[in-house]
């Protein structure tokens, strides 16, 4: 990762633009919100590329996009976790038809599934180093905590996702 | 030739290196005594450069002139030329029909052997000296000769690459008397080389070129402790995995690597072909070969545009 | 040493300074429950990382030459189709279609290591070549 000058806000979301939409949707796991919260994080970009200074760019932008989650997340007065839908209908017990399985397989859904039933703290630490690819220096400066505080949350969340994951 | 025989490729090491210059004797016979070696053994493989890094675990068995390693990121098997990847259920195999004779080459001295013990074995603890630089640390152990720890250094002290097994076993090994059934099997033929790819290129003997699929050129380079692989391919290939990487530069010419455990990958386009390069060494001995290999550069307008038209 | 846990994950990642990194490697020679954890924390790493980015839909990501909508008056339609061809001629010159092949990396890693098993070299012990 860089402190390369970032460019125009459209550089920044044709380069980034992907990648937030994708830590949105592992993030919350639903199209919708992801949509929501990428654009709020480009609207924050373009109001606060004046305000970036030399350093790591990316520690910025990852900040600014972690606040974004954070603010949309308490504006809907709920913790991100799984959806309803999914706990009612692991409880009721119904089999989900097998080509239903198969796509969920297929998707990536169960690792989702899985992502998502993990503490907020914990997913967010291995979705910003497995899926967005930052430093744990870069995500301590993203996330406001130190450094140890990182290596922990994202060895236990990897603990966690492969007890869920079997 | 389908097999190297160990004393054969000793003695085409001798005849191929330039007259006068030898290559270290007990560093070959190191390194051809761990080709050989019968074990079992796990370890963790960790790559650094500038901030990217890649890490991963793995378990190697080698018995009966069959290889098995088992990683996180996938199974292989190998045996003679025949080497076999798993994709899902279904082995797919590569067969490579002819190489070269492997020779090291005379950049590299070892340090006196200094006795020591790693798993509860002896052992001895020496370094790859490459002039007046330190090109690796390894620590060897005695029997086998495997190496138990290698550590690739990066020209300027660093390490580059870690490789440690945790677990270690010598001695002939449990194995599937077979390789399994393929799913699919492609043969890998030899094919010319064209001038503009060296023969030599800082250090590296151009060993081996083949055909790949598509026109895709394959030239195989090693100095005999170090490998990389080039592929040439027309140009209008787009760069999948290498549209995120980070750039890096040499010589004024901008870049693109991937960094994985076990190797570096590297991308550039050329006025005429594009290059991928894949290898295990080190990022100084990659910026002396990059300025060795066509450079980044553009075609002329026209000639992209008659490509575009016409193929 | 007691268990390193936290540094498993951060060994992985590249994130140890020398110091630590041979401290949890030697602890890792003698105890199989941190091997255990290792290998099962590697696999968790691997499962995340190798999930697909996802493409946004249409309108997030502003395209690159911003589209801008003109009336043309009759007069101007020979210029603005000679402008069309221009652009495509340009457009046709300047980077590949999305119909062309992707490099593929493990067809080029499996044919790089392939041909690299059959020699001696410093990764006689080594994991499979992968894609990053």
């Amino acid at each position: 990762m860089s402190g390369e000058a970032p460019g125009t806000w459209e550089e920044v979301a044709r380069r980034y633009g992907q990648k937030i939409y994708t830590f949105s949707y592992r993030l919350t796991g639903n199209r919708d919100d992801a949509l929501d919260l990428a654009q709020e994080v480009l609207l924050r970009v373009r109001k606060g590329l004046h305000t970036y200074r030399p350093g790591s760019f990316e520690g910025w932008l990852w900040r600014i996009t972690r606040n974004a989650f954070i603010d949309e997340t308490r504006r809907r007065k709920r913790r991100p976790t799984v959806p309803l839908a999914e706990v009612d209908r692991g409880a009721g017990g119904v089999a989900p038809p097998p080509e239903e399985v198969l796509a969920t397989v297929r998707l990536g859904e169960d690792v989702q599934q899985a992502l998502l039933s993990l503490p907020y703290e914990f997913r967010e630490a291995v979705v910003l180093c497995d899926v967005v690819g930052l430093t744990y220096d870069e995500i301590a400066e993203a996330v406001d905590v130190p450094v140890g505080t990182v290596r922990s949350r994202i060895h236990r969340g990897r603990r966690m996702l492969r007890e869920k994951l079997g | 030739m389908r097999r190297v025989l160990p004393f054969v490729a000793g003695l085409a090491a001798a005849l191929l290196v330039a007259p006068a210059a030898w290559a270290d004797d007990d560093l070959a016979d190191y390194l051809e005594g761990a080709a050989a070696a019968e074990f079992h053994g796990s370890g963790i493989v960790l790559c650094t450069w500038d901030g990217d890094s890649a890490g991963t675990t793995y378990e190697v068995t080698r018995s009966g002139g069959m290889s098995m390693v088992h990683g996180a990121g996938g199974e292989l098997m190998a045996a003679g030329g025949t080497t076999a990847t798993r994709s899902g259920a279904d082995w797919y195999g590569l067969e490579v029909e002819e190489w070269s004779a492997w020779a090291l080459s005379d950049r590299y001295r070892l340090t006196d052997p200094e006795p020591t013990t790693r798993l509860g074995r002896s052992a001895v603890a020496v370094t790859v000296m490459e002039g007046p630089t330190e090109r690796a640390r390894m620590i060897i152990d005695e029997e086998s000769t495997v190496p138990l720890v290698t550590e690739i250094l990066d020209g300027e002290d660093g390490v580059f690459r870690v490789a440690v097994l945790v677990e270690f076993s010598p001695g002939p090994q449990p194995m599937p008397s077979d390789m399994p059934e393929m799913h699919e099997q492609t043969m890998v033929t030899r094919g010319p080389a064209p001038d503009r790819l060296g023969i030599e290129v800082a250090g590296y003997r151009r060993a081996d070129t083949y055909r790949g699929e598509e026109g895709t050129l394959h030239a195989f380079y090693t100095d005999g402790l170090f490998s990389f692989s080039l592929f040439e391919t027309e140009r209008t290939r787009r760069l999948g995995a290498f549209e995120e990487a980070t750039r890096f530069e040499v010589g004024g010419h901008t870049y693109r690597r991937i960094v994985a455990p076990s190797e570096v990958w590297v991308q550039w386009n050329a006025p005429d072909y594009s290059y991928v390069l894949v290898g295990d060494l080190p990022p100084d001995h990659i910026a002396a070969v990059l300025t060795e290999l066509p450079e980044p550069g553009e075609p002329g307008f026209w000639i992209r545009l008659w490509r575009r038209l016409f193929g | 040493m007691k268990h390193p846990e936290d540094l498993l994950s951060a060994l992985v990642d590249g994130e140890l300074t020398a110091t630590e990194r041979h401290a949890v490697t030697e602890h890792l020679e003698t105890c199989p429950t941190c091997r255990a954890e290792l290998t099962e924390i590697t696999i968790a790493r691997d499962t995340v990382r190798d999930l697909p980015m996802i493409d946004p839909p249409p309108g997030l990501i502003p395209e690159s030459a911003p589209a801008r909508r003109r009336l043309l008056r009759p007069v101007w339609a020979w210029a603005a189709a000679g402008a069309a061809a221009l652009a495509l001629v340009i457009g046709l010159a300047t980077g590949p279609g999305v119909s062309e092949p992707e490099v593929d990396l493990e067809t080029l890693a499996n044919r790089h290591t392939a041909r690299l098993v059959v020699q001696p070299g410093i990764q006689t012990v080594r994991a499979p070549a992968g894609g990053g």
